[in-house]
């Protein structure tokens, strides 16, 4: 059920089967959740995280004029609000793009593993840390990345994260999103998204068709979008 | 509801949209575009580029053209060549 989290740890720092027991051991139930449903609501009490175990999620936040910002995307794998543990409510809505699969981690148990198994503790401290190195470098290309560069790199991010879980093939990965939300990760209007696709499908080196993306010219795309993947810690020991 | 493709054609050449979007009704699509036109021509200004001679096609489903928005629309202007309200500032 935690293949996927087990799996993004494993490639920062090797999981014993202990701690891969603990971690199981942290669920209390699973639920299937439909697309577009928010499944924590900005401000909301939390008592517990969620795993996603299969699916896609995103943090987002609305404004007053209809503008919607996402601010991360969610693999399966990934702890979406685990922050949530230190800070008692998100100050941003987490929403299933698709239908979706979660485990809840119901906060006491932290506390027991915290007490119970120190090292694991520190990776899951890791995964928060990566979120925020996540969040930089989308502040990076929000705020300084031409718009084809921006999508370049999101493209880049996705596939190196997606292979991560085994769930990238050597050029293309699934990207079950509309061009709007796509958009909403860039802070493009949906027009210009479709444009800056249409160049990077012209200069052959991605192409996202049909909820996927292929990637045409890896080392293009990566230039483009000056790609360096140092801030998603994939050496081992990061935690 | 009623679903939109919100076509470009300007200097880089024609893009079309295969996706559309959904729409309580037609009403929104004018601002919709507009706002479209807007995010555009910024970035390309980013680049030293504001070319208004596009504009976005706004069609049904069915490919009828519902709304035709050029891009100059999107903007007030303000040049300075004998520009009254440039001169006034």
């Amino acid at each position: 059920m935690i293949e996927r989290l087990v799996r993004k740890l494993n490639a920062r720092d090797a999981i014993t089967p202990e701690e891969e027991d603990a971690l199981r051991g942290l669920i209390s139930t699973t639920e299937t959740i439909p697309a577009k449903k928010v499944l924590v609501a900005r401000r909301e009490k939390l008592r517990h995280s969620v795993i996603l175990l299969d699916g896609l999620m995103c943090r987002y936040r609305d404004l007053h004029n209809g503008r919607r910002q996402i601010t991360a995307l969610h693999l399966p794998g990934d702890f979406p609000d685990l922050h949530g543990y230190t800070l008692h409510y998100l100050d941003q809505d987490v929403m299933a793009l698709t239908r979706s699969e979660v485990a809840f981690v119901p906060h006491d148990r932290l506390d027991r593993l915290m007490d119970q198994f120190p090292r694991l503790t520190r990776l899951l401290w890791f995964l928060t840390n990566l979120d925020a190195a996540i969040h930089r470098e989308w502040e990076v290309s929000l705020g300084q990345r031409s718009g084809p560069a921006k999508a370049a790199h999101l493209f880049c991010e996705l596939h190196t994260r997606f292979s991560v879980l085994g769930l990238a093939e050597d050029t293309a990965f699934p990207l079950p999103m509309s061009q709007t939300e796509l958009g909403e990760c860039l802070g493009l209007t949906f027009v210009h998204t479709n444009r800056i696709l249409r160049t990077l499908r012209e200069r052959g080196l991605a192409d996202f068709r049909n909820r996927t993306v292929v990637i045409r010219d890896m080392a293009g795309l990566k230039a483009l979008a000056e790609f360096d993947p140092a801030y998603l810690y994939l050496n081992r020991h990061a935690g | 509801m009623v679903r939109l493709y919100f076509h470009t054609f300007n200097g880089e050449g024609d893009t079309r949209d295969d996706d559309g979007i959904e729409l309580e009704d037609d009403h929104a699509a004018y601002s919709i575009a507009l706002e479209n036109i807007r995010s555009i021509v910024a970035d390309e200004a980013r680049r030293g580029l504001i070319d208004l001679e596009g504009h976005i096609d706004v069609a049904d489903g069915e490919g009828q053209l519902v709304l035709l928005v050029p891009f100059v629309e999107a903007f007030d202007l303000k040049l300075p060549d004998g520009d009254e309200e440039w001169s006034d500032r």
